[in-house]
């Protein structure tokens, strides 16, 4: 790290002294994923700092220089009293999406002036640049105070703090146009950004009807020859989601694979290649499937591309399974040494031609193997909220998004395992616990050294591997399509197929000839444009609105990196204190 | 006739109640807005639920959560919806306009049109024109809308566009304006509704041709009509005076009650189009378990059933003399 | 009544379900000379005469008979399994997929390349139940009530006037949506009407809507019925209600029952493909047209027009035959006419 190199070695021990006596110290971490609003602290706009706890002493500090000629668009500057709020939001409105980090904050309160932001962690917070990037007007919200947001940006940004403003939403259109008031030097060129909602097939009409300069559809099996036209240009650029078969073995449930045994010997079972050659390589031809757990390889240093490349071990699940026991009965399928059959009800979300198609596809193949899988499928909502929250299934398939911060504490650790400790609203839906898994995970989140930090990354991808939670089969592609006789790019590339592609669309896309504007087909759609609550996640309305129009400390590339803002003067310095 | 009507008149009143507890009864059931409200906010302490419950008067029995409800919807109360948190009117009156102006739209042209293939139909019964509008009108029943609103939008819009190497799509693949429009213009509101109306229209034309046709060969053929021609009226007469004025009567009660179908919206076209009226914001509102937003929609279509079923019966009571004289 | 098209509107029963007065039959010319003699043909032989005089229903039968039997018989006929994804001749490990027909897929592969011609046969007999189990459901509760209500006459026909009314009104794919949520979250519903995405709840939904109309009929031709010389006759000589329902009235009603009963079949598939289309139908792994049509989205802009064109046929042709075939029967089978042929 840029900051680290700088500082003298004996900070360095400080700094190891301080996480042996954290690792000793056990469980610091405060898990407020559920129950009443964080009461701890309360900050005033002028700084101060008033606490109904026992003080806990700060073990980062930030210090943020905001720009002195940063200021919203209604001329207001912007200052630490916004980022106040945003913390103040974020984790205490009370539909907030927003919390993870914000949990970690004791204070945030204004420096030397209102134009400097000292912000103060209770813990060696590694993933700290993933805060702050969407800093809310605090002059604009209802409740001064910011403690509950819920009711403001449902329809409209009052005032915008970066390169465009957003002049009109409605559920049929949103319009941008530059923000005369930003002080940056990358201004756009396009006079207006109109988006429209277009889903799925729809924008491909539309964009091939010349309706619309450019669409980010979902790739679907011959995505390619529908794109294929003299004036289209396409891009698949591997984004951040993927896909992979999760296994629900909590040993409470009663499912079947609570068995380790029996549990490898499905995970073994798998012929991923097979799936990739049906299903995800007729979309693109020549991808290959994933091969680390829960991280992408084009993201960051922390997936191991080689760790499930032997996975698929049909003869290794055989011999596993005869040694316990196990044999084939009359039907094919296998039973344990009492005779029982275990049933595996596999859950996906309908409608989704891709994964129904998955299911048509394996479950001959799991009979064949002597595996007897059913399809259990719901809707996105049941799958979704209830019963993948609630161990409802056995074996699950759906699509995460791996994010430029490795963490998975907060997804994977045993403190997650749904349970009443945590009101029920744990996110470990595979209920899989490993201690030294969930410690490794609790180091990786103070450990501030990215080698180190990537190295703790991959053993706990291994643990993934070793306990078979889960098969990782394909990192999605985002796909960028435009009319290239509407629009140009300056070197697309990978950034074309992050949506994030219009947040500096100043550099990257220019509208060709007489036309000034860009139009985009949208496939979603969210219900407003609340940057905290549940409408905030629609990965769509972020990048391609919210990160127009909010400031923000870094802004992630389609690589990983983050590079600075043009609301900072200099990269924030982070001090561990002891 | 007054009779007649007041008689039709007494029972809406209690109907629409009947039928909007049974609609809020099945809707309730159907979703549950305590998991949706939890699911939008997951950090809900259970203080919090039961505040929401209290507010929304969705404690008690079922009845009494109704009546809760009817008092807050009379009110004009209709709260926020509970993904967005956004006041439920401004959306549902947007989703009502746009869907009254598609039907209503289509409905005239539909009507008009099936009306004259029907009559002419009639007039020339068994001819080659009556073949062919027979042929045609059945294939118009059995297309499921949304074969024919897929198909209709590629053809338009995007194969011929290509064809002609337009910069603009010929017609329209979606939308009420093209993407940028901000103020209103009628010439580009009327383009964005040529494909939705021919969909729905298709529909109706055939539906009306058959049902006026099949109409007014029952009328032409009745005693009356021969007296009217043994007296030596002409022909043209007999037909325009007598037969179509009766043969009419039917057909208007049934497009009375048509038209107050038209706020339910058309879920197929509305999807295709993007064209944002009811059916759209029903079918997502379910999706989202959102009630606030369901039930006020649910009892407005109700409520305009049971109107123009009024208004049907009132029509038919007055154009049928035996009862407007009776 | 209201003759709205209902699939775009929601009332998808009404516009074919109402009783749309026949074509009058033109007079038998003189070249029936058969008609001259004192030879009488029993009125079911009269009614196939006219049935056989009305060519499209006659070539519908035809046609829809050819694709019943095919479909029932989808096990031996269809060359391929319903979910079998083949395996590609070259050995790889991808399957047939997206293959254009040819003369090994008559109707072309689908995306993980299950052959589309064995697919829609088996789908078939999965839509053709829905329908003609609707139908059969609706009209034997709609005969009933409807037949009494008639009968009776007073405050119960026009009760059942009055809610017949409503019920046709209403949006009905907006209610059967909210229906079809039921079973998910009550469990109470499942048992009741059907698990979700099964045929049974399916059935269940389209017959609580679809009785009203063959109610209404039935109860109109009980009316007429009702003031004939034969009803008198029978009261007369001192017949029950029940015996002259059954005896006198319900073989004058087998006429128009039928009719409705083969438009509700015609409509039940209609609604069942548009249902299963935006999700709400039946569950996917069962290969109805509608789900077919479902899976293939808009396939013809990606060029894989073989997805739509083949199931959206077959559907369009079913629907129509069936369409014709009511028609058809109507005219055959009206009452009215039988006094009109001298």
């Amino acid at each position: 790290m840029k900051t680290m190199s700088n500082r003298p070695r004996w900070l360095l021990l400080l700094f190891v002294f301080a996480l042996v006596v954290a690792a000793c110290a056990g469980d610091t971490e405060s898990t407020t994923t559920t129950g009443a609003p964080d009461e701890a602290t309360t900050t005033a706009a002028s700084g101060e700092t008033t606490t109904t706890e026992p003080a806990v002493e700060s073990a980062m500090t930030i210090t943020v220089d905001i720009n002195p000629d940063a200021v919203w668009s209604d001329g207001t500057p912007i200052t630490a009293a916004d980022f106040a709020c945003t913390w103040t939001a974020s984790l205490n409105t009370p539909g907030s999406i927003r919390t993870a980090g914000y949990d970690q904050i004791l204070s945030v309160a204004a420096g030397a002036s209102d134009k400097q932001v000292v912000i103060e962690f209770a813990t060696t917070y590694a993933p700290y640049r993933d805060l702050f990037y969407y800093v809310i007007p605090q002059h604009v919200v209802t409740d001064p105070t910011c403690m509950d947001i819920s009711g403001d940006f449902l329809d409209a940004y009052p005032v915008s703090g970066r390169t465009w403003q957003l002049t009109e939403w409605s559920l049929d259109q949103a319009i941008l146009e530059p923000n005369a008031a930003y002080w940056g030097d990358d201004t756009p060129v396009a006079t207006r950004i109109v988006q429209v909602p277009r889903q799925d097939d729809g924008g491909i009409a539309s964009l091939g009807a010349g309706e619309v300069d450019f669409i980010f559809p979902q790739a679907f099996a011959g995505i390619t020859d529908a794109l294929a036209a003299d004036n289209i240009q396409f891009v698949p650029g591997y984004g951040t989601n993927y896909e992979g078969l999760y296994f629900q073995q909590g040993a409470d449930r009663g499912g079947p694979f609570s068995d380790p045994v029996f549990r490898e010997a499905f995970s073994k079972s798998i012929d991923r290649e097979l799936i990739l050659a049906n299903i995800y390589d007729p979309i693109f031809p020549g991808s290959e499937l994933l091969q680390c757990g829960l991280w992408v390889p084009t993201l960051g240093p922390w997936c191991d591309n080689t760790q499930f490349v032997d996975s698929y071990d049909p003869e290794g699940a055989v011999a596993l399974l005869e040694g316990e026991g196990w044999t084939l009965n009359g039907d094919g399928f296998w039973a344990s040494a009492d005779g029982t059959v275990p049933e595996i009800k596999w859950m996906i979300n309908t409608p989704n031609p891709r994964r129904e198609a998955t299911q048509a596809l394996m479950i001959p193949e799991f009979a064949e193997a002597g595996f007897n899988v059913v399809a259990d499928n719901g809707d996105a909502d049941q799958v979704f909220q209830q019963r993948l929250p609630a161990g409802d299934y056995d074996l699950a398939m759906y699509i995460n998004t791996a994010s430029p911060d490795p963490t998975v504490t907060s997804v994977m650790s045993c403190t997650q395992v749904p349970s009443a400790e945590n009101n029920n609203q744990g996110q470990n839906s595979v209920f899989w616990c490993n201690e030294a898994a969930s410690d490794l995970m609790q180091q990786s989140d103070i450990e501030v050294d990215i080698d180190a930090r990537a190295d703790l990354i991959h053993q706990i991808g291994q643990a993934l591997v070793d306990d078979h939670v889960m098969v990782p089969l394909f990192q999605f592609p985002n796909v960028a399509a435009w009319r290239t006789d509407r629009i140009e790019g300056d070197a697309p590339g990978a950034d074309a197929s992050n949506y994030r592609a219009f947040n500096n669309s100043s550099q990257v896309w220019v509208p060709l000839g007489d036309d000034t504007e860009i139009i985009i087909g949208a496939e979603q759609w969210p219900e407003c444009l609340n940057p905290v609550t549940e409408c905030a996640n629609s990965s769509w309305m972020f990048w391609t609105t919210e990160a127009a129009v909010f400031p923000a400390i870094w802004d992630t590339t389609a690589d990983g990196s983050y590079v600075l803002t043009s609301l900072v003067t200099s990269e924030p310095t982070v001090v561990i204190n002891e | 006739m007054a009779r007649f009507i007041a008689q039709r008149a007494a029972w809406a009143i209690p109907v629409l109640l009947i039928v909007t507890f049974l609609t809020f009864w099945a809707v309730r059931s159907a979703t549950d807005p305590v998991q949706s409200y939890l699911r939008a906010n997951t950090r809900a302490t259970p203080e919090m639920v039961e505040e929401y419950k209290e507010k929304h008067g969705l404690n008690g029995a079922i009845p009494e959560q109704y009546f809760t409800w009817l008092g807050n919807f009379l009110t004009l109360e209709w709260g926020n919806s509970i993904k967005g948190n956004r006041p439920v009117w401004p959306d549902l009156k947007a989703a009502i306009v746009n869907s009254l102006i598609l039907g209503i739209t289509a409905s005239f042209v539909g009507i008009t049109i099936g009306l004259g293939i029907g009559i002419l139909s009639a007039l020339r019964q068994y001819s080659k024109f009556d073949t062919a509008a027979t042929g045609a009108s059945f294939v118009g029943i059995s297309m499921p809308p949304f074969v024919s609103a897929v198909l209709l939008q590629v053809f338009f819009a995007v194969m011929i566009t290509g064809w002609l190497n337009l910069d603009k799509p010929f017609l329209p693949v979606a939308g009420i304006y093209p993407p940028g429009q901000t103020t209103f213009d009628l010439g580009l509101r009327m383009k964005h509704m040529i494909l939705p109306v021919t969909v729905v229209a298709i529909q109706i034309i055939a539906v009306y041709s058959r049902y006026m046709r099949a109409s007014l060969l029952d009328v032409k053929e009745s005693d009356y009509m021969r007296t009217a021609r043994a007296k030596g009226i002409s022909e043209r007469r007999v037909i325009m005076h007598h037969a179509l004025r009766n043969a009419m009567i039917p057909v208007v009660t049934v497009a009375a009650i048509d038209f107050g179908a038209i706020v339910g919206g058309l879920i197929i076209t509305e999807r295709i189009f993007e064209f944002h009226g009811t059916g759209d914001y029903l079918i997502t509102a379910l999706g989202n378990g959102d009630f606030p937003q369901i039930m006020p929609l649910m009892f407005i279509i109700v409520s305009s059933v049971i109107i123009f079923n009024l208004l049907a019966d009132v029509a038919y009571a007055w154009l049928d003399p035996r009862i407007r004289l009776g | 009544m209201s003759p709205t098209p209902g699939s775009t509107r929601g009332s998808v029963l009404v516009d074919i379900l109402t009783p749309i007065p026949g074509d009058p039959v033109e007079a038998p010319v003189l070249e029936d000379l058969e008609d001259l003699t004192i030879e009488s043909k029993s009125p079911t032989q009269l009614a196939l005469r006219r049935y056989r005089h009305h060519r499209a229903a006659m070539i519908s039968s035809v046609v829809l008979l050819i694709i019943a039997l095919v479909c029932v018989f989808a096990t031996f006929v269809a060359p391929y399994g319903e979910n079998e994804a083949i395996d590609s001749a070259d050995g790889g490990l991808r399957k047939e997929i997206l293959v254009p027909p040819n003369s090994q897929f008559w109707f072309g592969t689908d995306s993980i390349g299950r052959d589309l011609y064995s697919r829609v046969l088996y789908g078939g007999r999965v839509s053709l139940f829905v329908g003609i189990a609707s139908a059969i459901s609706s009209v034997l509760i709609g005969t009933a009530v409807g037949a009494f209500a008639g009968f009776r006459g007073g405050k119960i026909d026009n009760a059942l006037m009055r809610f017949t009314d409503l019920v046709i009104g209403l949006p009905l794919l907006v209610l059967l949506i909210i229906m079809r949520l039921l079973p998910e979250k009550q469990p109470w519903a499942a048992t009741v009407l059907g698990e979700p995405g099964s045929k049974r709840l399916m059935v269940t939904l389209i017959t609580i809507f679809a009785w009203v109309t063959t109610a209404r009929i039935v109860r109109g031709v009980v009316l007429s019925l009702k003031e004939k010389e034969f009803v008198e006759a029978a009261r007369a000589v001192g017949a029950s209600d029940k015996r002259i329902i059954v005896r006198h009235l319900v073989p004058n009603t087998i006429g128009p029952i039928v009719v409705s009963m083969t438009f509700i079949v015609a409509v039940a598939i209609g609604l069942e493909s548009t249902l299963s289309y935006f999700g709400f139908g039946l569950d996917p792994t069962q290969s109805s047209w509608g789900n077919l049509l479902a899976d293939a989205g808009t396939s013809v802009i990606t060029g894989k027009w073989w997805l739509v064109f083949f199931p959206a046929m077959i559907l369009l042709i079913t629907i129509l035959c069936i369409n014709f075939m009511g028609d058809g029967l109507r005219d055959a089978l009206d009452p009215k006419q039988e006094q009109k042929v001298i």
